[in-house]
């Protein structure tokens, strides 16, 4: 019953964002900080490796930051949220959004890092490891996101709180992916640590929210 | 009858362990008197980090026994750790000017405390932008659980994998006896403080509830 609940969500959020054109949207964006990237080298501004995967990750975590809340605040807008939690428990919902959510963005990154490979000419070698990072990334910026749009929509707190609330407990994990993504640009050593640290930020989160967002809809 | 106790216990501790480190403490070798900023900074980190995680147990508490004080405690105690952070992020930049030159470095902990301050502010405009009152403590508790998931890897994790300016980090920062001495009396003082602060705010906030 649970799993059927969690796909027909998972499904519904899914078709929701890739119809809606988010998709194209969100590739724009990322092709425009790449462009940026290339042309200011060629104008003799060099940019580092450490500022492309700093605008990369930053482009990605405001993409991320959208998809969260407007999966999360739609249902509380168009009135379908009550509904919903009157039939699913809220980890089921939290968590076929977030897995909505990861997917989104894993595709988007998953084009980022094939775009990155040709653009700063490295070697195919390097493309697993960017993949991985990429997906990791993802699904740990995926999972926080989603925890603070369920906060944010439930409490009918004003959209424009959300970056500010969501920010300061996504930055260990962009930090992270920003000093992970540099060493595979700069085709150095990569730092499994840090990405170890990425992904247990992503289970914590995840469990958290699995284990305490029921304790919102008690008593209310 | 605790809290008596401490009331008297905290002038107790905390005026002899300030004469000590102000005036009678050794004299660093290589930086002289400036180290004895220390003696406010690490206590006030030190109770920075327990006002979290009182807030994290307070907000636990909460949610799973539906008890209005143990949100107050949660609260409260995220205010007691700001300010307090900030005490600490002050005292490091005084120290950081006359040690390394400069107030403000990017070092792993100053970025790491810098990011506690806006996570924890974020905490308390959450809580005061939430429109509907019976959810504000609930959302402001799994608020506060998630933030404290990031303290392990601010506080811990980060200047340790990261090349950092701060003592213990660079193979440093060996403190003799008689600064340990007085960094343990201001570290009991402050945490005396801390608990008579969160008590004091606490009883407040009852005292308003029961008005109203």
């Amino acid at each position: 019953m649970l799993w059927s609940n969690f796909k027909t969500l998972l499904v519904k959020d899914i078709k929701l964002l890739f119809k809606g054109g988010m998709l194209i949207g969100y590739a724009f964006g990322i092709v425009v900080v790449m462009c940026i990237s290339v042309a200011l080298p060629m104008s003799k501004i060099s940019v580092s490796e450490v500022t492309v995967s700093t605008l990369i990750w930053m482009v990605l975590f405001f993409s991320c930051s959208e998809v969260s809340q407007r999966i999360f605040l739609d249902e509380e807008t168009k009135k379908t949220a009550d509904l919903m939690r009157q039939l699913v428990p809220p980890s089921v919902i939290y968590l076929s959004k977030v897995s909505a959510n990861s997917i989104f963005i894993s595709v988007i990154s998953l084009g980022v890092s094939t775009l990155l490979v040709f653009w700063f000419k490295l070697s195919l070698t390097v493309l697993p490891v960017l993949f991985l990072v990429m997906v990791f990334g993802s699904f740990a910026l995926g999972i926080t996101q989603g925890i603070i749009s369920y906060l944010v929509a439930r409490g009918a707190a004003r959209g424009s709180v959300f970056p500010i609330v969501a920010l300061p407990i996504i930055l260990p994990v962009l930090i992270s992916l920003i000093n992970i993504t540099t060493q595979v640009l700069e085709s150095s050593p990569v730092s499994f640590t840090l990405l170890v640290v990425v992904l247990a930020q992503g289970f914590a989160v995840l469990i958290t929210g699995i284990l305490f967002l029921p304790y919102l809809e008690k008593g209310v | 009858m605790i809290l008596s106790i401490m009331r008297i216990m905290t002038p107790i501790v905390i005026i002899p362990s300030l004469f000590y480190c102000i005036l009678y403490s050794p004299v660093e070798k290589v930086i002289g008197i400036t180290y004895r900023s220390i003696f406010f900074h690490i206590p006030s980190a030190w109770i920075a980090v327990v006002a979290f995680a009182v807030s994290l147990v307070g907000s636990i508490l909460f949610l799973t026994k539906n008890d209005l004080k143990y949100d107050r405690f949660a609260h409260r105690s995220v205010e007691i750790g700001l300010l307090f952070s900030i005490i600490a992020t002050l005292t490091g930049s005084v120290f950081a000017y006359y040690t390394w030159g400069s107030a403000w470095n990017w070092d792993p902990r100053e970025t790491s405390i810098i990011i506690l301050i806006i996570m924890y502010a974020a905490y308390l405009l959450l809580r005061n932008s939430i429109s509907k009152p019976k959810l504000r403590p609930r959302i402001a508790a799994v608020y506060s659980i998630i933030a404290f998931l990031t303290v392990p890897f601010l506080v811990f994790i980060l200047p340790r994998v990261t090349s950092s300016l701060h003592p213990e980090s660079i193979g440093g920062g060996g403190l003799t006896g008689g600064m340990w001495i007085g960094l343990a009396g201001m570290l009991i003082g402050f945490t005396l403080i801390f608990i008579l602060l969160l008590d004091l705010a606490v009883r407040i906030d009852k005292g308003m509830e029961e008005k109203l």
